[in-house]
């Protein structure tokens, strides 16, 4: 109910939204490896305990069951199938950041998958090494010069900044599926919207069951441990790196090293 | 957000040699060039020992943590990592002080790692590459779980001179573990009265770990 009210006026918000957060977006912010960028951390600490709290016993339970009860070529295909219709704004981001070799890549895989990836079932087009191109509206406006501004927690959606926040409700709003059914009478598309949002969220959870309980279990901080990988696995997508990449000798874990009396 | 978010702690999947690699190390002698090889049969080396030795051997817990503490401490320089993971706070920290941290640091790493043996039970890593800048040499390589895609790790060691060879830092999925445990003490120093603050947060984690419970992490400002 509430979700149906909050989709409908989304959509109905829209665009007008946008604008108005784009404008109030923040000037960039000076990186310093000992910088915490973090303004308001007993509030992003306060939400970030409640996401934690809603997450130990509604969604991660959730996930298990999934994990544990579905079996992986069914969440395979569940997979592939919710990246494949993410693939309008993969395409649209990298027409924006003027990235065409890339928005090729992305409309290529989106009509390989489609068709002989069985409606996205299968991920076809990676096997003959067209991978996935994930890009966002976020990593837009950084590509095109917008700083991060602060961090922030958010509640439900987690870790981000005003920059990435911004960008997730143009993702939201830019991509034509979410405007699919309305203004017609087609009483399929709510359900269908929410039950792709319901899976997406499952989706990522899946695979982030062991490792965050690790991160937990290993960290003194976990709020620290967890805002600084989410910042700089952040960074390396703006640029469009792999972790595996090598970086410049004095940038990333690269960083001068010597030891103290 | 919420995938940048899975894909930031999937590296963490890697954890396991994360473990390791805490401990990494660092002594005062000056650095020399090694070779690439030298450092890439370093690490298998010590990868081989903490999966056969420690993690894949049927011993007692008491054995194992014991054959671990030894490892990690003839690969690395505790010392030196510990001051790097306190940093500004380190300088003025009495010699006493200093000698109880390390110890603590060494008794927290070993543990953490111990108390959860069996999660990396089935992680394969295999070296991929190695490259070297003027005092470093960096060894990639991938690790590989049960599910999902291999995570690149890579071990950054140091050359001390006649051939030793040390281990100073974990890279997980580019996340350098020294520079998060350092945020992380950062922040509990900044909020829990400094070093000692510190080590009580870690005392208290060191005595969880022995008891068996899981540290109690502080998410409340």
């Amino acid at each position: 109910m509430i979700g149906s009210l909050l989709s409908r006026s989304l959509r109905r918000v829209g665009f007008g939204a946008l604008c108005a957060m784009t404008l109030a977006s923040t000037p960039a912010f000076a990186q310093d490896a000992d910088d915490a960028n973090d303004p308001i951390e007993p509030v992003n600490r306060a939400i970030f305990a409640f996401n934690n709290t809603l997450d130990r016993y509604a969604l991660a339970p959730v996930a298990r069951g999934y994990r544990d009860y579905v079996p992986d070529p069914a969440r395979s295909g569940v997979h592939n199938v919710l990246v494949n219709l993410r693939s309008p704004i993969d395409f649209l981001n990298t027409l924006l950041q003027g990235d065409f070799d890339r928005s090729l890549i992305v409309l290529k895989r989106f009509v390989v998958n489609s068709t002989a990836g069985v409606g996205g079932l299968i991920d076809v087009a990676a096997e003959t090494g067209d991978e996935r191109q994930e890009e966002d509206f976020g990593q837009t406006l950084a590509v095109w010069g917008v700083g991060e501004g602060p961090y922030l927690v958010l509640p439900l959606l987690g870790p981000s900044n005003p920059r990435d926040t911004v960008g997730l409700v143009a993702d939201v709003v830019s991509d034509p599926l979410f405007w699919i059914g309305t203004g017609s009478d087609w009483s399929a598309s709510e359900p269908l919207l929410w039950t792709r949002v319901g899976l997406t969220v499952v989706d990522n959870r899946v695979p982030l069951l062991g490792p965050l309980e690790e991160l937990e279990r290993t960290s003194v901080d976990y709020y620290v441990a967890v805002r600084d990988f989410v910042r700089q696995r952040r960074m390396l997508a703006i640029m469009n790196r792999s972790t595996a990449d090598r970086p410049e000798e004095g940038e990333g874990y690269r960083f001068s090293f010597s030891p103290q009396s | 957000m919420l995938y940048a978010f899975r894909r930031a702690t999937l590296a963490l999947r890697g954890a396991a040699a994360a473990l390791v690699l805490v401990l990494a190390t660092v002594a005062p002698a000056p650095a020399h060039a090694a070779s690439t090889d030298a450092a890439t049969a370093f690490v298998t080396k010590l990868v081989d020992s903490a999966i056969n030795d420690v993690i894949g051997a049927k011993i007692s817990n008491s054995e194992r943590e014991e054959r671990f503490r030894k490892l990690f401490v003839e690969a690395a320089d505790i010392p030196s990592i510990a001051s790097f993971v306190v940093g500004r706070e380190w300088r003025g920290a009495s010699d006493q002080q200093k000698k109880d941290f390390i110890q603590l640091f060494e008794d927290v790493s070993i543990l953490t790692w111990i108390s959860h043996l069996d999660e990396y039970k089935d992680v394969r890593i295999k070296i991929t590459g190695a490259y070297a800048d003027k005092s470093d040499i960096f060894v990639e390589s991938q690790a590989h779980t049960a599910d999902g895609k291999p995570i690149p790790i890579v071990w950054r060691v140091q050359d001390r001179g006649n051939g030793k060879l040390q281990l100073i830092d974990v890279v997980i999925e580019a996340n350098s573990m020294l520079i998060n445990t350092r945020k992380q003490y950062a922040s509990v120093m900044r909020r829990d009265g400094g070093l000692d603050g510190l080590m009580k947060s870690l005392s208290t984690m060191r005595d969880d770990l022995r008891a068996g419970k899981a540290p109690k992490p502080l998410p409340e400002s």
